[in-house]
């Protein structure tokens, strides 16, 4: 290996100032306290300082593109949690009482007006109007509407920023996650995270700055792992998923009957190999794989311990509900969100499947606020109390929302709902979003928006606002074109901001 | 499509063939001299062709330059000078080419006529060059980059608002606007339209097709006409892609002319703006919430001060760039016995500029607080989930610009409340698992209404 060294002493400037930097970090390894033999904090407070000096961003020590954010965010951190599926708006949040006179009748024309509808319910003879079966009641100061299924929310709703007259043009699950998700329909565009963690960087240097959840307890529409892609932004801000079980994040573990203790000098080699590579070839993905070597040796302490429940206590576990003792959870991942936020993570993704309930909605949706409105509604309350709640925005929603009218057939007890596009409700909370408020509104069959409609370019924009980057201006050239995440479109809904 | 104008079509020509002259003239000259001090010979004939090139292309400039005069878009007194200067250039030059031909061997006194008239081309050329470029690029064209200039003045300019109450709509709002996106074309020097935007009398003046503003209505208003014209239209101002108008700038300009009547003097807030208007202002004053950091002129940092921090194990993030504005975190990090020192120094260098500071669960004692009641711009304090009490908020005096403080998990009591309740800008303080209990909180609550206390539910 000496050998190595002498080709990079000799080889260029670049490689000599680089080894300048290694010579500090040995010497930062030797005099570095607490952490001893292992010398992590050296590894740490070493990178810190490369970043420092030859960094991307110098003043901020931490990676980002220069110039942003654009200006002062309001949000330092977001979770989403996606009801993936198309969650029904009449069962939830977007009441319609008009509807229930009219059970059975035949959707009007005029409302419908022409709209195409999917090949599911296009062939049915008769489209009936199907009123929620569940009940509806005011809660809070903000005296929102909320259904029965979601007693929870219902009690966190002053702190709830409802946007009523949501809209996309996707009518399927696939298209429209991957709009939701990335600002385009078709695959191959990076997902939000990936563009924040692209643009803002990290605060969190042991942890990554995207971090992805899937909820164990619920089926449906499959998930691909490209939603939290970085399509062709570098690799390193690809959203990286944490399971439940053994291994949270796959492939991170040492091989068994291998101690690790050299672990370190042997990234260290091969840092110093990919960085002769680097300089040949100039490929940016060589500066991605050394990157995500690096996360994968902070990850192998700080993933264990930002996983391990086991310090929080019975009443934290009882506001999530039962269910946040079961790792892989809805509950138990809206728990460990809340770990992951309190250590800076940026973003923070959950997904939760089965909102897809073409037939047997009552039952079905049910089950599905049954597993998901405690724990969502304590995520809220838990970030608030301790404060998280002032910078951190959660957003609740799902792709598309469904139509008034039943797919299959209507009976007092039972009905389903087709996927509709037209209008759904979505909410957020928290930072710089005003709470207690209700934006838009749509028309007494919840099928047109009658005001303040609020597209999915529209959100983009707005949550990139919140994090203080101005849309239009966070851009990647990528095949010969610069690309947004909101395309050519979007616009910040400046009335819900607070 | 303007109708077509020859005279125009052809005096736009004149930039192009006023160098012919410039150059003739000066080879004839430079050769002239040569010929005398003997570097070149035989050079006679040449001098005269060039002199003669130079005549006749002067000629063709200055018929050329009449005709783009009569454009408008000039200063008339910049544009006499430079006829003037270019008139005499010509007829003194062709006088020179005479006394060549004419005088095949000169006397003593003739040479001297001679090489006055040459010099008083070259004096004149430059002149009616320096006049022209003037006219075409602006009079400080030249100077503009020269160093130690001394500062010109806008008879319209105005100190920098500091409060949006004291803020002239016309002056402060409108009149930037316009100083920023029309004034290379249309000022005192250049008259593009025959419309100058320099000074009160010239917006009342108008360009050549007459009034520019009319009060009260902006649709009439040549001014309004102009900047919202679509873009692709052939008068939309400014012209030739140059940056257009914002939507913004657009609203403060109709405001102007609708609603303040297109009067110099009114101040914006006696106009009772609504919220749009009022926030656009704001921005555009850079006194506005967004804006409201960069207000507080905070210094620049130097990275071996943040250098010092990251050493520490804090992350150091600049909130927005260039805001000099910074986030200071060190999350769940111990605090050792050992560098508490090295700590406080280092946040004291970084004192202006920190807004946020946030040392969650960093083993903090009520000593370390100390430190923290010389922060002249903190808005957001995190000390959570350390051992500190009230004596420890005690100890910190006075927060100025404080507006959240996060206690949660910490050992104060009603005490602390009571004390932080005096500074003036804090709105939220986090108090869940403190030893404030419930009925506490509620008397709390009643006696300070306009601090959020927020507790667990
Ligand atoms: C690049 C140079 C340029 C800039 C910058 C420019 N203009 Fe002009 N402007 C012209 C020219 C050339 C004309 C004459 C041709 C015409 O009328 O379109 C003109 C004409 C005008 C006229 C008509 C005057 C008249 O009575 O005929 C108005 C009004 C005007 N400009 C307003 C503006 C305003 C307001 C701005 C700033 C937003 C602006 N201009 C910026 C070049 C410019």
């Amino acid at each position: 290996m000496c050998h190595h060294h002498d080709i990079l002493r000799s080889n260029s400037e670049d490689l000599k100032k680089i080894e300048k930097q290694m010579d500090r970090r040995q010497f930062l390894t030797k005099t570095s306290m607490g952490l001893g033999a292992i010398a992590l904090g050296s590894l740490f407070g070493a990178d810190r300082l490369l970043a420092g000096t030859g960094g991307d961003n110098p003043i901020s020590g931490i990676k980002g593109i220069p110039g942003l954010p654009h200006h002062l965010p309001k949000a330092k951190r977001v979770v989403y949690l996606f009801q993936s599926g198309g969650p029904s708006q009449f069962e939830t949040f977007d009441y319609k009482p008009k509807l229930t006179d009219m059970f059975g009748q035949e959707l009007p024309e005029s409302i419908r007006g022409g709209q195409r509808l999917t090949g599911m319910s296009a062939q049915q003879s008769s489209l009936p109007i199907a009123p929620s079966k569940y009940t509806f009641d005011q809660y809070g100061e903000s005296r929102a509407w909320v259904s029965e299924l979601m007693p929870h929310t219902a009690e966190v709703v002053d702190d709830l920023c409802f946007i009523k007259s949501m809209y996309t043009e996707q009518i399927n699950h696939d298209p429209a996650i991957t709009f939701f998700q990335t600002g385009h329909q078709l695959p191959g565009r990076p997902s939000i995270g990936a563009w924040a963690s692209y643009g803002l960087g990290t605060d969190n240097q042991d942890l990554p700055t995207f971090i992805t959840l899937v909820s164990k307890n619920a089926g449906g529409q499959p998930l691909y792992s490209r939603l939290w892609g970085n399509g062709f932004l570098p690799t390193e801000h690809q959203g990286v998923q944490f399971r439940s079980g053994k291994d949270p994040v796959l492939y991170l573990n040492n091989p068994e009957n291998y101690e690790g203790k050299d672990r370190q000098r042997m990234l260290h080699y091969l840092k110093e190999m990919n960085e002769v590579q680097h300089s040949t070839y100039g490929d940016p993905e060589i500066n991605a794989r050394i990157a995500q070597y690096e996360m994968a040796f902070k990850m192998q302490t700080s993933v264990p311990e930002v996983t391990d429940l086991s310090s929080e206590s019975d009443e934290t576990f009882d506001m999530y509900g039962p269910d946040s003792r079961d790792p892989g959870t809805y509950a138990a991942n809206c728990l460990l969100a809340r770990r992951l936020l309190e250590k800076d993570v940026k973003f923070v993704q959950l997904y939760h499947r089965g909102w897809d309930q073409h037939t047997h909605l009552p039952g079905g949706i049910k089950n599905q606020c049954k597993n998901t409105d405690q724990a969502t509604a304590a995520l809220v309350k838990d970030l608030k109390q301790r404060g998280l709640l002032e910078d951190t925005l959660v957003i609740w929603g799902g792709e598309f929302g469904r139509t008034v009218y039943s797919q299959g057939k209507l009976t007092q007890d039972n009905y389903g709902r087709d996927h509709h596009p037209r209008c759904f409700t979505m909410w957020m909370a928290g930072a710089g979003v005003k709470p207690g408020f209700t934006h838009g509104e749509t028309d007494d069959f919840s099928y047109n928006i009658t005001k303040d409609p609020v597209h999915v370019h529209d959100f983009h924009a707005t949550l990139l606002h919140l994090m203080g980057v101005d849309h239009e201006k966070l851009t990647y050239k990528a095949q010969g074109r610069r690309f947004r995440l909101t395309d050519v479109h979007g616009h910040v809904v400046k009335d819900i901001l607070s | 499509m303007e109708e077509s104008n020859l005279i125009l079509f052809f005096g736009r020509f004149h930039p192009l063939l006023v160098h012919l002259p410039i150059g003739f003239l000066m080879i004839a000259v430079l050769m002239e001299v040569a010929e005398r001090v003997g570097w070149l010979a035989n050079v006679r004939n040449a001098i005269v062709f060039a002199l003669l090139l130079g005549v006749v292309s002067a000629v063709a400039a200055s018929v050329l330059g009449f005709m783009l005069g009569t454009s408008g878009d000039y200063s008339p007194d910049m544009l006499d000078a430079h006829m003037w200067a270019g008139i005499v250039t010509t007829v003194v030059s062709a006088v020179a080419l005479v006394l060549k031909v004419g005088w095949e061997n000169f006397t003593k006194r003739q040479t001297q006529l001679y090489l006055g008239l040459l010099a008083l081309v070259m004096t004149s050329l430059s002149a009616t060059g320096h006049l022209g470029g003037n006219m075409t690029h602006g009079s400080d064209y030249l100077t503009y980059y020269m160093p130690f200039k001394p500062k010109t003045t806008d008879p319209l300019a105005r100190p920098k608002v500091t409060d949006i109450q004291q803020a002239q709509l016309f002056g402060d709002l409108v009149h930037p606007i316009i100083t920023n996106k029309c004034k290379s074309c249309h000022n005192q020097d250049k008259k593009k339209g025959g419309l100058s935007l320099s000074s009160i009398e010239d917006y009342l003046k108008g360009g050549k097709h007459g009034s520019l503003i009319v009060a009260g209505d902006p649709s009439s208003s040549e001014l309004f006409h102009r900047v919202t014209l679509p873009s692709d239209h052939e008068e939309i101002m400014p012209p030739d892609g140059k940056t257009p108008l914002t939507k913004e700038e657009i609203a403060i300009i109709k405001f102007w002319l609708e609603t303040g009547n297109a009067d110099f003097d009114t101040l914006l807030v006696a106009l009772d703006p609504d919220e749009e208007i009022s926030n656009i202002a704001l921005l555009q004053l850079q006194l506005g919430a967004e804006a409201g950091q960069s207000q507080l002129d905070l210094d620049t940092v130097s990275l071996d001060k943040i250098e010092r921090l990251t050493a520490l194990g804090y992350e150091v993030r600049e909130l927005a760039a260039g805001s000099h504005a910074y986030e200071v975190t060190l999350n769940g990090t111990k605090i050792m016995k050992e560098n508490r020192l090295h700590h406080h120094e280092a946040l004291g260098l970084l004192k202006n500029n920190i807004l946020s500071l946030k040392m969650r669960n960093c083993d903090l004692k009520d000593i370390d607080l100390e430190i923290l009641s010389d922060m002249p711009v903190l808005q957001h304090l995190d000390l959570s989930q350390n051992t500190i009490s009230d004596s420890g908020i005690q100890s910190l005096q006075h927060l100025p610009q404080l507006k959240c403080l996060n206690l949660y998990a910490t050992q104060v009591t009603t005490l602390t409340i009571e004390h932080v309740a005096a500074w003036p800008q804090l709105s939220t303080v986090y108090i869940w698992q403190t030893n404030i209990d419930k009925e506490s909180l509620a008397s709390l609550r009643e006696t300070h209404q306009n601090i959020n206390l927020i507790s667990g539910s």
